[in-house]
């Protein structure tokens, strides 16, 4: 018998989880959820394997039917458990399942309710395997939507002072997003079904292409011309989903519980926020909102661009006049989304594979950032930019890291950053070219944007670390100790990562590619943005 | 015309059929004289009394559920008993069997009265589900109304007096606007049989200005009790003043057997081309959720707050009958168990911390390690009548959004748009207040200064009911079909 790989992904955690609630013992919790995540490495060695075997855009798949649903007089609901891993999502299953681990073992700083911590981590690890796989609308919404509880709680209970501030705020915002979604989740669930009396009315995503299976009567079929404010249903119905992942993402004018809701989370949870649940709204998109309605997207690219240019630039404006690190970086990671925004808007193969590349390595470059970020913290309890400079004299090692990741970040060539937003770039300005997709200026802001990046981390450099050492605060020079072992264990697979990423593209390339190539067929033929 | 004795055995035969409510009956009698004639063993026996009453009645529900199917008519037409009845009169019945677990440990020597009360109640709403006679669906609200108004004083402190009188003042008020409905009614239709063919086609035939009024007059007495605003005023000061465990039942059980008459009622009210009594439903469920959310937004106090919530679910609970239509009936019942499981969940915790004197929402805070089971499964109701997942809640919700969204398509009329928009709206704004008590209990530190009395007696540290419920909300969201696929087995035939 095959096993079920890719439930074996979701199942290990929630078992973890449910481990972790009986037993006791207070240092038994960490390892625990250790021995999930190396578990879930190993799964992923194996699917690795498997995958190398299979020829196919979809590498692996697993699908029965979950519950019906008489729906009154017209038809039957039918939803189905689907699992599915392909170019898309087995990169960043991949990055996930990584930076679950790593984000584990930063938790060491953890030292109060120990029990309740590690267990939402696990049912949190288990609900990212969720979305990134479930190819069901309703079970991805599932999935999606129950994010939201591990992580009020996991900001609310183990974060700083404004906590509670900042995880209501994170969780309305984000509510308001899922929200929007489930209108959208129930109009397409209600437009596509096959047969007649009774209609049996499901939607996974790949039923997108399939326009056979969309009903007639349907108010989200193209040939419906009756709309709202002048837009037509299939308009709003990609608005709503634009907002909604939008506000995951974060896009401006959404953005502004992500930096409240990092200041105050704990360093692995800041980690897992800005490497992993940012990238589902990216995520989301991609496999969502432009595969369903694209002619919409297409029509609306400017309004994307535009927003992803303002969040580019905006974001790092921001970063720069921020006096805390770690809302320094929030915001740098807002700019740094917005290129997804400028990729998709782009509608060339180049701009969508760098929407995915950036989406992998803005994973594991802001996962150091935050954990950087975090090594300051633990040793002085303070994060003001301002309190520090000179620390490359007695924190070395750390000042190579940190060089490492803001130079990541900034777009250095070499690094994974660069790789990224050199795709997107280029797609911005072919689009930007003769089809006039989105206008010329957008990459030329975008440009600007990377050169605010680089302004605000260079600036950092200088203030902090250059010089000699100096701190405004009342504490021995010796709580500058530079990283431990365990520090080091965390930051090195991530920096060989982000060289790799930068160096050698083709390790993800070859995964993206042919999905890429697969998606562009679908959602922007050649016809459709007139090459 | 048939003869007197032929009318007698007719009536005979059909007493077989009311077994149940001839049961809750006898139960009531037997409660008045237990608590008459034995007071030394009064509160056990007089629990156990109406205990198995309600059980007796559950079953007697089930086997008739799965014996037939089509509706049938008793004492000449005056009841009717169909399976939507039955099924909306077998919630009732479980809410009030859980309401009876729920109040063991809390009902004090002298409440028993309140058995009687309670099962009062019941039979009221199993009659207004029965009824097919205006004069006999009026009888039976009052039944349900005027115990209401004894519960609301019980406690005979000033406060519960005025909440008494209020309650009192306002629901004779509305009787009586109701029985003068009534009467324009008769006049219009000449009949008081409303499943009479009659009825409907005098409607059709009488669609004017009067109809209206009298139709609205009606309809304020049953929206009254399914405290729908702008009819909910009376609510909040009857939940404060009564004892708890009754304002757990009281804030379900009616509320449940009101919409099932409300769903029948306007039924045999529509017609083809008359006016959209949908229409009237959708602005009333409008307002309520939004008069609901934003007052239980500013409360303080936990039931309170409850109570809010509970005009909030009527909402809810009205979008879900909108289209009057019988063969969504499974999302109403579905929808209705998830709101009796989570509200229970709630009070459970409520009534529990209410007695070592936490009574204010701010005063669970940082109680979530002395509480954690009380709060946790707490915690899973308030999610569900949120309406997110991993709750059954969400499966509510969704399928009552999916039922607007299929009404939109066939009638793209924007109304049913702005409700679906609205009601999404509101569960968010809805989560501001749900998540209040797990906000404090577990974010929060405790406040020092307010010293709650932990009393002497011993208390159950596990909550087995309130898990059960709570785990009954998760697995009815895992498999929802478990029920679902049980509830279309039936019949929805009213006629």
């Amino acid at each position: 018998m095959e096993l079920p790989l890719l439930t074996l992904l979701i199942l290990i955690p929630l078992l973890g989880a449910l481990l972790i609630l009986l037993v006791n013992g207070d240092t038994l919790f960490q390892r625990l959820a250790l021995a999930v995540g190396l578990l879930q490495v190993l799964l992923f060695g194996v699917i690795l394997f498997k995958t190398s075997l299979n020829s196919n855009t979809i590498y692996l798949s697993e699908k029965v039917n979950w519950f019906t649903l008489p729906l009154g007089k017209s038809g039957i609901l039918q939803t189905h458990y689907h699992l599915l891993l392909d170019g898309l999502s087995l990169p960043l299953i991949g990055m996930s399942i990584l930076v679950l681990l790593i984000a584990t073992l930063a938790s060491q700083e953890i030292t109060n309710k120990k029990k309740g911590y590690f267990s939402l981590l696990l049912l949190l690890n288990a609900s990212i395997m969720g979305s990134f796989m479930a190819q069901d609308f309703l079970l991805f919404y599932l999935f999606f939507e129950f994010m939201l509880l591990p992580m009020y709680f996991l900001i609310g209970i183990w974060g700083g002072k404004r906590r509670e501030y900042a995880s209501i705020k994170f969780f309305l915002y984000t509510l308001l997003g899922s929200l929007l979604i489930l209108v959208v989740l129930i109009a397409l669930y209600m437009s596509y079904g096959q047969g007649a009396n009774p209609t049996v009315y499901s939607f996974s995503f790949d039923m997108a292409q399939q326009s056979n299976l969309l009903q007639a009567d349907a108010l989200l079929h193209p040939n419906n011309f009756s709309g709202i404010g002048g837009l037509s249903l299939r308009t709003w119905a990609f608005i709503f989903l634009f907002i909604g992942f939008g506000i995951k993402l974060p896009m401006f004018p959404f953005h502004t519980w992500l930096p409240d809701a990092h200041v105050e989370a704990p360093t692995p949870i800041s980690v897992i926020l800005a490497a992993i649940l940012l990238k589902i709204g990216g995520y989301g998109l991609l496999r969502i909102a432009y595969p369903v309605f694209p002619s919409e997207a297409l029509q609306l690219s400017f309004w994307v661009g535009l927003v992803g240019v303002i969040s580019i630039v905006y974001g790092a404006w921001c970063a720069l006049a921020s006096k805390d690190l770690k809302k320094l970086i929030a915001y740098s990671s807002i700019s740094h989304m917005g290129f997804v925004l400028l990729g998709l808007a782009s509608a060339h193969a180049e701009g969508i594979a760098g929407v995915i590349y950036q989406m992998i390595s803005h994973g594991f470059i802001s996962a150091m950032l935050f954990l950087l970020a975090g090594v300051l913290y633990v040793r002085t309890h303070d994060r003001k930019i301002a309190h520090y400079s000179g620390l490359h004299q007695v924190m070395p090692v750390y000042f190579s890291f940190v060089l490492i990741a803001f130079f990541a970040s900034l777009g250095m060539p070499g690094l994974s950053g660069f790789m990224a937003e050199f795709f997107v770039l280029t797609g911005a300005f072919m689009a930007g070219g003769s089809q006039a997709i989105i206008p010329f200026v957008f990459p030329m802001l975008a440009l600007v944007g990377i050169l605010l990046s680089a302004g605000y981390y260079l600036w950092t450099i200088q203030r902090m670390f250059m010089g000699t050492f100096h701190t405004s605060l009342s504490i021995e020079k010796s709580v500058f100790t530079d990283l431990s072992s365990q520090e080091k264990m965390m930051l090195v697979p991530l920096a060989i990562l982000v060289f790799v990423l930068g160096l050698f593209p083709q390790v993800i390339l070859q995964y993206i590619n042919p999905f890429i190539e697969q998606w562009m067929s679908v959602v922007f033929p050649a016809s459709a943005i007139g090459l | 015309m048939t003869g007197l004795a032929e009318k007698i055995q007719l009536s005979e035969l059909s007493l077989s059929f009311i077994l149940p409510e001839i049961i809750l009956a006898i139960g009531i009698v037997l409660l008045v004289f237990t608590i008459l004639f034995k007071p030394s063993t009064r509160k056990p026996l007089a629990w156990t009394i109406s205990f198995l009453a309600i059980l007796l009645s559950i079953f007697l529900i089930l086997s008739k559920l799965s014996s037939y199917s089509n509706p049938i008519y008793l004492f000449h037409g005056q009841l009717v008993q169909h399976a939507p009845a039955l099924l909306f009169i077998l919630v009732c019945d479980v809410a009030m069997l859980i309401g009876l677990l729920i109040s063991l440990p809390y009902i004090q020597k002298d409440e028993n009265v309140f058995l009687i009360v309670l099962l009062s109640i019941l039979l009221g709403c199993h009659l207004l589900c029965l009824s097919a006679n205006w004069l006999i669906f009026f009888i039976s609200l009052e039944l349900i109304a005027i115990p209401g108004y004894l519960l609301a004083a019980f406690k005979k402190e000033k406060k519960n007096f005025e909440a008494s009188i209020k309650y009192f003042v306002f629901g004779s008020f509305i009787s009586a606007l109701m029985l003068y409905g009534i009467s324009w009614l008769y006049g219009i239709t000449g009949t008081f049989n409303f499943y009479n063919a009659a009825f409907n086609e005098q409607i059709q035939l009488n669609q004017h200005a009067m109809l209206f009024i009298a139709v609205c007059l009606l309809l304020g007495g049953l929206l009254f009790k399914i405290n729908v605003a702008p009819a909910h005023a009376w609510s909040p000061d009857v939940y404060e003043g009564a004892p708890a465990p009754v304002v757990a039942i009281l804030s379900v059980v009616p509320k449940i057997a009101a919409t099932g008459a409300l769903l029948f009622v306007c039924f045999h009210l529509q017609t083809r081309y008359g006016v959209r009594w949908s229409v009237l439903i959708a602005y009333l469920s409008l307002f309520t959720l939004l008069v609901g959310n934003l007052s239980a937004l500013r409360q303080k106090n936990a039931r309170r707050m409850m109570a809010y919530s509970s005009i909030a679910q009527s909402g809810f609970l009205l979008m879900a009958i909108l289209n009057f239509d019988l063969q969504n009936l499974p999302v109403v019942i579905f929808y209705s168990i998830v709101f009796v499981f989570g509200n229970y969940c709630v009070f459970l915790l409520i009534l529990h911390t209410e007695k070592n004197g936490i009574e204010k929402i701010e005063d669970y805070a940082g109680k979530g390690k002395k509480y954690f089971w009380w709060i946790f499964s707490a915690s899973v109701g308030l999610i569900a009548l949120a309406g997110l997942p991993p709750t059954a809640g969400f499966t509510g919700k969704f399928l009552i959004f999916t039922q607007l969204w299929e009404q939109y398509q066939v009638r793209p009329s924007a109304l049913w748009l702005n409700l679906l928009i609205v009601g999404i709206i509101n569960t968010a704004l809805a989560l501001f207040y749900y998540i209040k008590i797990p906000y404090f209990a577990f974010l929060k530190e405790e406040n020092t200064a307010v010293q709650t009395e932990t009393t002497s007696k011993k208390l159950r540290n596990f909550p087995v009911l309130a898990l059960v419920l709570a785990l009954l909300l998760i697995s009815l969201f895992l498999f929802p079909s478990m029920l679902m696929g049980w509830l279309n087995n039936f019949n929805f035939a009213l006629r």
